[in-house]
């Protein structure tokens, strides 16, 4: 029963926390001189007034879902990650450099090509996120910032291989060649960004929930992230347990940018760092940092981007899509206020009072 | 080099330290107090389009400086509310006001380009000489008067009276010794009757000023005009900076000068004809390595107040 009440509190937090977000923006629009109502009616047929739309939603919420895995992962042991971002990008350029290089065997199944880049994708991110996890255990370079410097290393690095060794042949335009067909991810409903890839990221956060909730080392997770100094007694190594959660975490962020090559772009350009990587955080947090929540929160925050992109396009309203952008940055202040110690224990007696 | 190039560099050094030393005076105080507020880059943008929009419209780079610390100050009020109110974590509800912020610019700005804001601010903060010391015969009008190397914006002098103001605050009045009990043991801190949560809104709304007026330096003297995420991360570095400087301000003044050459020589390195190459993109990254490098050398051996980063809840009585 408590159970039940827990879940029912947290989701009616998360739900006042994510309409806050969007009543938050009316004023603001108005001020701008811009119709609230109009933008948040537009906003909503984004993703729901067109079928395509909402195929292109769910695909975009595959590197969503994949990012707030990473994040989710990392936050539950108290390692702040804020490093998605450049995994994210670390994943994108092995995966490209696999793509474009390695054409489909001379032997053997063609979906060889897609193993190798997937794999490839997922190593970028382990060793961008280890780089900042080693500085952190044995350096004492706090991974809060360890992780975004790297975000600005991996951005750096992005630009010089669109211009430099990862350059297709029209040397005008920062972009790679195209990947080769073998190595795509199947696109699901033609005309859309709806790809495999999805499957395979709720796949992904199935894997994570068990790691997490039913292994021994998920639980040596969940303990350091509950209390270190408690962890470190019980005999838990917390250098080692951060070092593996930040390597799960890279793959996963590295995944989301592979998968967002195979499946999507098909190609490398100069704005691949399209923020999924921060957006994750906005997901885990939304989704209370559980793995089965990050699919839902995915979603939910891809259909708020398509729908403030469906905003931009409609310009004689003349709001940009930095809407969504907004939106998620009052979103997580709102999670972080209705889930407070403060809030939750007067929510929950006032649950526990109804019921008496 | 020639002694010209050496000159030159030495004043943009000055030139460019002074956003990154702005916000990291502001940080120090915060963390000193306690708190970590990585929102700092993002009140730095939002004082940016804010300080710039005000400059053009008024024409002058004051009221572009009093907007910027208000709009400084209001986002770290609501950071404040969230981290000090409400407790939650700080990391996360600073990266919340860097998004907020990321995408507040980008509204705002669009509309102020539609509304026809798409020029530089008329009016600069004016270049100031040191008095008394330009008239040092030989050197004196060379250095320090008009078109010397400490020819600088006001707001640099500003910056380092500040720093050492804040040093002298921290170390020599009883004010600033409690602000450093409230980072180090905010337990002692409240029993010795300081009201810790209060003094620590009153350092993060004073970190948040300092932010906004170092994004307006950016967006009025620097760039002359605004352009999105133009902060490029100098927040996040004015983070590493204050680490560098082992939380204290003569420190990070030497940390922020290190940086600020490092921006100059990296600038001049464009202008020299590296922006045509490759390398270009090595040297647009080099701060981040460079910090990244550094952290890694040096951070084992600052030590951090020991309450960083963790709220206080008043016991109660």
């Amino acid at each position: 029963m408590t159970n039940l009440r827990t879940t029912s509190l947290t989701l009616a937090q998360t739900l006042a926390a994510m309409s806050c977000a969007l009543l938050a923006v009316i004023p603001l629009l108005w001020l701008m001189g811009r119709p609230g109502w109009t933008v948040v009616a537009t906003l909503w047929e984004g993703p729901f007034g067109d079928r395509y739309r909402f195929c292109d939603a769910l695909g975009r919420s595959c590197p969503l879902i994949l990012c707030g895995l990473s994040v989710a992962v990392a936050f539950r042991c108290r390692a702040w990650n804020i490093g998605a971002e450049g995994q994210y990008v670390c994943g994108a350029i092995l995966a490209t450099a696999v793509g474009v290089h390695c054409g489909p065997p001379q032997a053997g199944p063609a979906w060889i090509t897609l193993g190798v880049l997937i794999v490839a994708a997922a190593l970028g991110g382990v060793v961008w996120a280890l780089v900042c996890a080693l500085l952190e255990v044995y350096r004492r370079v706090p991974l809060v910032l360890g992780t975004i410097l790297m975000n600005f290393v991996a951005t750096g690095l992005l630009s010089y291989m669109v211009y430099g060794p990862l350059q297709g042949a029209d040397r005008s335009i920062p972009e790679s060649e195209s990947i080769s067909p073998s190595a795509r991810l199947l696109t699901l409903v033609d005309g859309t960004d709806f790809h495999l890839g999805w499957y395979a990221a709720v796949l992904a956060a199935g894997v994570v929930w068990f790691l997490v909730h039913h292994t021994s080392a998920g639980f040596a997770l969940r303990a350091v992230g509950g209390n270190p100094v408690a962890a470190r007694f019980a005999g838990i190594n917390v250098g080692r347990v951060t070092i593996a959660a930040m390597a799960l975490s890279g793959a996963l962020a590295g995944l989301a940018g592979g998968m967002q090559v195979a499946g999507v772009s098909y190609l490398l350009h100069v704005q691949a760092a399209e923020g999924f990587g921060y957006m994750g955080i906005a997901v885990a947090l939304l989704a209370r940092l559980h793995p089965l929540g990050v699919v839902l929160a995915g979603v939910a925050l891809a259909m708020l981007d398509v729908g403030a992109m469906h905003v931009e396009r409609t310009t004689m309203l003349g709001v940009p899509a930095d809407l969504a952008t907004a939106v998620k940055g009052v979103l997580i202040l709102a999670v972080l206020v209705f889930s407070s110690a403060a809030v939750s224990r007067r929510l929950n007696r006032l649950a526990a009072g109804e019921r008496a | 080099m020639t002694t010209e190039t050496v000159l030159f560099l030495t004043q943009q050094t000055l030139v460019l330290a002074v956003p990154l030393l702005l916000a990291g005076l502001g940080e120090l105080i915060v963390e000193r107090s306690g708190s970590v507020n990585i929102g700092i880059e993002g009140m730095m943008l939002a004082g940016a389009l804010a300080g710039w929009a005000a400059a053009v419209a008024c024409g002058s780079a004051w009221a572009g400086a009093a907007a910027a610390t208000a709009v400084g100050v209001m986002l770290s009020a609501l950071f404040a509310l969230v981290v000090i109110a409400f407790r939650a974590d700080q990391i996360v509800a600073g990266t919340a006001v860097n998004l907020l912020a990321v995408g507040l610019t980008g509204l705002v700005g669009a509309r102020l380009q539609e509304a026809g804001f798409d020029r530089r601010p008329p009016v600069f903060f004016e270049r100031v000489g040191l008095p008394l010391l330009d008239r040092l015969p030989g050197v004196g009008p060379g250095l320090f008067g008009e078109g010397g190397v400490f020819h600088q914006h006001g707001l640099l002098y500003v910056t380092v009276l500040g720093l050492v103001g804040c040093h002298l605050y921290l170390y020599h009045t009883r004010w600033g010794i409690e602000l450093r009990a409230l980072g180090e043991n905010p337990a002692a801190a409240e029993a010795a009757g300081a009201q810790v949560n209060i003094r620590r809104t009153w350092a993060v709304l004073f970190g948040g000023a300092c932010a906004g007026l170092a994004g307006a330096y950016l967006s009025i003297m620097y760039t002359h005009r605004f352009h999105d995420n133009m902060t490029a991360g100098r927040g996040f570095l004015a983070l590493a900076l204050v680490i560098f400087g082992r939380w204290r301000p003569l420190g990070l003044l030497t940390a922020g000068l290190v940086f600020g050459a490092f921006y100059a020589a990296a600038n001049q390195m464009h202008v020299a004809g590296w922006s045509v190459t490759l390398a270009r993109h090595w040297v647009d990254v080099a701060p981040y390595l460079l910090s990244l490098l550094l952290l890694a050398l040096l951070a084992r051996r600052a030590s951090a107040p020991a309450a960083l980063g963790q709220p206080y809840e008043r016991p109660h009585d």
